[in-house]
């Protein structure tokens, strides 16, 4: 089977930093990837790159076995047409003069798929299965809460009939109630439409529950990538093993393992350089001169690959 | 009575509303001498009004009502110049944000050591010495040479230190903390919430912790309140809570979070919304959004009954969650 999604290579450098650097995998048809990091590790960019909201400054990005970067014009937007994106925010990134019938009828006329009553029936279609009443159609986001502007959001991302959408933290800004109906939502419309999914998110058990698989970037850098089962049972990066470490669970007993096992002494690494391991300055593990140089994504099992000179 | 026995904390009835919403309504639960209790709730569930409520840092339209008591004062007849007297001294706070939390261009040491000052004077020599102390105390290595810095040469974790470092200054016996990790990466909450451990065990200061995220309340706290629509909806000890719930929220919004030490099928999730201050429901506040909810849960405002030792619920159906 081909890849619907590969990225290789993928770099965007901007003047002072380097916020995605020679990130490369696949994502095959009907997969959710998880994208996991903390902030500035660069996986919010690395998602605005695949959508094509920011140029590469080097790689390739290649949808449906055509590469993005060759693409101008007409063919360009046609492939844009299957890619789509939700946003953490919907209240930033809905026009706040649109009513949600308006915000919903501009991506079907800007690609030439409806107008007039045929956009309206494929409106109400997406709505109802977004979970929103027909009536919404002529109100403002600011009329909605936080949780259905989101569905608004999904909405807009659904109405074009994507093959592929990269959600970038469409949970984080919700309350912990409403968390769970939006990511059953996007399970229900995956199946229910055949999407797959870039799911990037800073919560590791929010990517656990919604990922087949799941890429851990740290600094720029792809440094695990793992089936979500695998990466969470058996870490082989130190960083994500770190990561996981840090969670606190909801389980008494669970959580005083947890913090039995925690080391609290923060680890610096003065011989860290930036030409070498990006996770060197804070690994516990590391030695030098081995860290003092880049690690490649290595296979360690099946579909199981780490960027370590130890694990 | 020994002195052991006065809460350091003791909230009763507490009623906060503004002219057009009520936003806390019956509030209650006592913060014993190095306790640290835990409130968790979602945002409109007033968990934040009742903290600000204390320190008396609420807006000048709210109007308070009921008893808040600190070490057996009433903190609701004080005057302005005894709030102020016991902010920072006796009761201080930490905020979500450290980045607002400090002066942009002011150091991080004169802001500290501002804090100091302002409850006893002392010595130059002396002042930079107690601030170095302070920042060393919260993990912050150089610390003398790292007092010169601004904020926005720290890192947010280290902004939090920094600010736990300055809440702490005056050895209050009350330490209030408003999501104080919910602004940072997974790996520096983890040590944010380490250092209030070690601030508890070591100077026995009592914490109460805000928080929209019930695993961070399992790791530090011995206690648990549970807050929905202005009200404590169950509290108890924080393992019963978690394991046995008995409220239908509770045991809903467990359900509702994806856990990171198992996979799970399908998330349970909480149908509609929360509720709208402005517009009041009768009955049970959760009514509309409980599975269990039977006919009387639409008129009867339950009241929060013991259903083990130190463990409360505001429900009147129970159901076997």
């Amino acid at each position: 089977m081909m890849p619907l999604v590969r990225v290789s290579g993928v770099s965007k450098h901007f003047p002072k930093t380097r916020a995605v650097d020679g990130v490369s995998f696949d994502i095959m048809p009907g997969e959710t990837v998880g994208l996991v990091g903390e902030s500035g590790s660069g996986k919010s960019t690395l998602g605005r790159v695949i959508v094509g909201l920011l140029p590469a400054t080097g790689g390739e990005i290649t949808i449906d076995g055509e590469s993005v970067g060759a693409l101008h014009g007409r063919s360009r937007a046609k492939l844009w047409r299957h890619v789509q994106m939700v946003f953490q925010d919907p209240y930033s990134s809905l026009n706040p003069r649109m009513t949600v019938r308006d915000a919903l009828a501009e991506p079907l006329r800007n690609f030439g798929i409806a107008r007039g009553p045929e956009a309206d029936a494929r409106i109400r279609k997406t709505l109802d299965a977004c979970g929103l009443p027909t009536t919404a159609m002529t109100r403002y986001p600011r009329e909605f809460s936080g949780g259905q502007r989101q569905r608004i959001g999904i909405a807009r991302a659904l109405i074009v009939r994507p093959d592929f959408i990269v959600a970038d933290e469409p949970v984080s800004a919700l309350d912990v109630s409403i968390q769970a109906q939006i990511i059953n939502l996007l399970q229900d419309l995956k199946s229910e439409f055949g999407l797959t999914y870039l799911f990037i998110a800073h919560d590791l058990a929010v990517i656990r529950h919604v990922s087949d698989r799941v890429a851990v970037m740290y600094r720029g850098k792809l440094v695990e990538t793992a089936p979500a089962a695998t990466l969470y049972d058996s870490p082989r990066h130190p960083y994500t093993q770190l990561l996981l470490r840090s969670v606190p669970v909801p389980d008494p007993r669970a959580e005083a393992e947890r913090r039995r096992n925690t080391i609290d002494a923060e680890v610096v690494n003065t011989e860290a350089t930036d030409s070498g391991c990006p996770f060197a300055a804070r690994c516990p593990k590391a030695t030098f001169p081995i860290c003092g140089a880049a690690p490649s994504l290595t296979d360690r099992g099946s579909f199981h690959q780490a960027a370590c000179h130890l694990a | 009575m020994t002195p052991m026995a006065i809460p350091v904390l003791s909230i009763k009835d507490l009623r906060i509303s503004f002219p057009t919403a009520t936003v806390v309504e019956g509030v209650g639960f006592d913060v014993m001498p190095g306790e640290i209790v835990g409130v968790v709730g979602e945002s409109g569930s007033g968990k934040s009004m009742t903290a600000r409520s204390v320190l008396r840092l609420l807006p000048k339209t709210a109007r308070l009502q009921g008893s808040i008591r600190f070490r057996g004062e009433e903190v609701l007849a004080m005057s302005p110049a005894q709030i102020r007297a016991m902010r920072g001294a006796l009761v201080s706070m930490v905020f979500q944000d450290p980045m607002t939390s400090f002066n942009p261009v002011l150091r991080i040491g004169d802001q500290i050591a501002e804090a100091v000052t302002l409850h006893g004077k002392t010595n130059a020599r002396t002042l930079r010495a107690r601030v170095a102390d302070l920042l060393a105390s919260v993990g912050i290595a150089n610390a003398s040479q790292r007092a010169r810095a601004y904020p926005h040469e720290f890192s947010g974790g280290m902004r939090q230190r920094a600010l736990t470092a300055m809440a702490v200054a005056n050895g209050p016996a009350l330490l209030i903390a408003d999501e104080p990790t919910t602004a940072l990466d997974v790996t520096v909450q983890d040590q944010i919430l380490q250092l209030m451990r070690t601030l508890n065990e070591r100077s026995g200061t009592a914490i109460l912790l805000i928080t929209h995220n019930i695993a961070v309340v399992a790791s530090l706290c011995r206690r648990l309140i549970v807050m929905y629509a202005g009200r404590v909806v169950e509290d108890g000890p924080t393992d019963e809570v978690l394991t046995a719930p008995r409220h239908p929220y509770t045991w809903s919004l467990l359900q509702s979070v994806p856990r990171l030490d198992r996979a799970a099928g399908r998330l349970v999730a909480i149908q509609g919304q929360p509720p709208d201050p402005a517009a009041p429901l009768s009955g049970c506040k959760f009514h509309p959004r409980c599975p269990w909810a039977e006919e009387r849960c639409k008129t009867v405002e339950p009241s929060l009954d013991e259903v083990g030792t130190g463990h409360h619920v505001r429900c009147v159906v129970r159901p076997t969650l």
